[in-house]
């Protein structure tokens, strides 16, 4: 009977533990949230010179293994965007100034802890004058996979720019250019040989504005977009300041309320800090109620045919 | 009162064109060289870190050696992300393949920021058996390829062309013609950059 009910209690104890094993299907819940201040920094730097930047990292989620490095990075297409280059090749020295952080070298970072630290950039003598980017990632360490299923484990890299003027004197080559300034029309009608761009009264006016960067430095793009009417009234949009790295290109994308009607005349006036000079460039449009005119023209042009037709009947019946 | 109409229809649609005529004299002729429009200033004017720096720059510049832009208290960046671990589990049924990842950022100031997004290598077995795996942004699709970093991909940006970031990113698993048992994993990775 002893036997019995033991041996019954065995096999509840392996039911227990297979159903465990079988249905504990990682129910992992876990959660990074990461917070990382300061997300840029610009610095002017002599060559040989070497300055101590202060960094804090949050982690407001679930226990995590963290991990900083530095790489260095370059413009992608246009729209401000980067893209990170993986092996650090650059005469430029960094370390951090912390008892138990090291780049490269993961640690435990607990919830509702932060971590201060120094980011030490050392710039050698022989560096040449010049733009040097790069970003201080903080990267999350992926969780550990589940035998017999399909994994999709996540990691995150918050990046935190470093943008590096290296300048001897503080001289530094600031070339914009407008490349692109144009409406883009919701119809292009060509008038007697010229291009009409058309735009519906009813939507707002879509413009792209590019600007070309093709000096050494990074520059910073700000002005404004104003855009005049028929009757002298205008309109002015703030150009937010853009930051366009050296060598790159940027491309913005702005909106201006619709409800207009007639030829219009936009111009963009954008300068790139104190002292230099401002560039310009403008373009035309001709904003119509589009679907309405067409119908508008549908309707008068049955109306002359119509009249012509009577006309003509009216003539003929007279004859 | 036609003509009217047609003379105030041609004002106002067509007041800043201008049109430039080719002017021909047979007793004068006026020769000159090619225009070049885009020729460089000979003189090129140097500008200082004071153009990014503001007033004054220069002389701090040249006395410490190096200046830094001072960032705004607190400005970051908050990158949320849950859950980390997505586990499919075979038979994979219609239901199991659709499972999302919740995403946010937070930034200061309103400030723009890239949501990048990448899979280190294609969901794989130890074997090296791969299985395809489809994101989109709604649940209902429409579905993407997941760029994969061991090809030479570029990671996709979630927020392209979208000033609202989006909120999760779902995943869909093609399922196998021929069922693979055993463990498959890749790694996800969000990479935020901040736009300034």
């Amino acid at each position: 009977m002893k036997n019995k009910s033991l041996l019954i209690h065995i096999l509840r104890l392996v039911f227990i533990v297979i159903c465990y094993m079988l249905y504990v299907t990682g129910a992992s819940a876990q959660q990074i949230s990461v917070f990382f201040t300061p997300i840029l920094n610009e610095i002017a730097v002599k060559p040989g010179q070497s300055i101590d930047l202060q960094y804090r990292l949050n982690n407001n989620g679930d226990p995590a293994i963290i991990k900083l490095r530095i790489l260095p990075f370059e413009p992608e297409g246009n729209s401000g965007n980067i893209k990170i280059i993986s092996s650090l090749q650059s005469p430029i020295e960094f370390s951090l100034q912390h008892q138990e952080i090291q780049l490269e070298k993961p640690f435990f970072l607990q919830s509702s802890t932060s971590k201060q630290f120094n980011l030490n950039i050392a710039i050698p003598e022989y560096a040449s004058g010049k733009d040097y980017y790069f970003g201080l990632v903080a990267e999350t360490q992926p969780p550990p996979l589940q035998e017999g299923a399909v994994s999709l484990r996540s990691k995150t890299s918050v990046i935190s720019k470093i943008l590096l003027m290296v300048t001897k004197d503080g001289s530094l080559e600031i070339k914009p250019q407008i490349n692109l300034f144009e409406v883009v029309p919701t119809h292009k009608i060509n008038l007697f040989g010229m291009n009409v761009n058309l735009i519906d009264s009813l939507k707002p006016i879509p413009v792209v504005l590019s600007l070309d960067n093709i000096g050494n430095n990074l520059i910073k793009a700000r002005g404004e977009i104003i855009l005049r009417g028929p009757f002298w009234q205008s309109k002015s949009i703030d150009f937010k300041p853009k930051t366009i790295l050296a060598r790159s290109q940027r491309q913005t994308k702005i909106e201006f309320p619709g409800k207009l009607i007639g030829n219009y005349r936009l111009s963009a006036n954008l300068s790139f800090g104190e002292g230099t000079p401002t560039v310009f460039a403008s373009t035309s449009l001709t904003v119509l109620p589009v679907k309405i005119t067409i119908f508008l023209f549908t309707i008068i042009s049955l109306l002359l045919l119509y009249i012509r037709l009577m006309h003509k009947r009216y003539y003929t019946s007279i004859d | 009162m036609r003509k009217l109409i047609i003379i105030m229809f041609c004002f106002f649609f067509f007041a800043v064109s201008s049109f430039a005529l080719e002017l021909q004299s047979p007793r004068f002729r006026i020769e000159v060289g090619d225009v070049e429009i885009d020729k460089q200033a000979e003189k090129e004017v140097v500008y200082t870190i004071e153009t990014l720096f503001g007033q004054g720059s220069l002389s701090k510049f040249n006395a410490q050696g190096f200046l830094v832009k001072k960032p705004q208290p607190n400005e970051g960046l908050e990158f949320t992300l849950s859950p980390t671990l997505l586990t499919i589990h075979p038979p994979f049924s219609a239901a199991s393949q659709n499972q999302a990842i919740a995403i946010s950022v937070t930034t200061q100031n309103q400030s723009g920021f890239f949501l990048n997004f990448i899979q280190e290598y294609k969901l794989k077995n130890l074997s090296g058996q791969t299985l395809d795996l489809n994101y989109g942004l709604t649940k209902d699709g429409p579905f993407y390829t997941l760029p994969n970093q061991n090809s030479g991909d570029s990671p996709t940006v979630l927020n392209d062309d979208n000033p609202n970031q989006p909120d999760s990113i779902y995943f869909r698993l093609i399922p196998p013609t021929h069922l693979q048992e055993g463990t498959f994993e890749t790694i996800l990775n969000f990479i935020i950059v901040p736009d300034y």
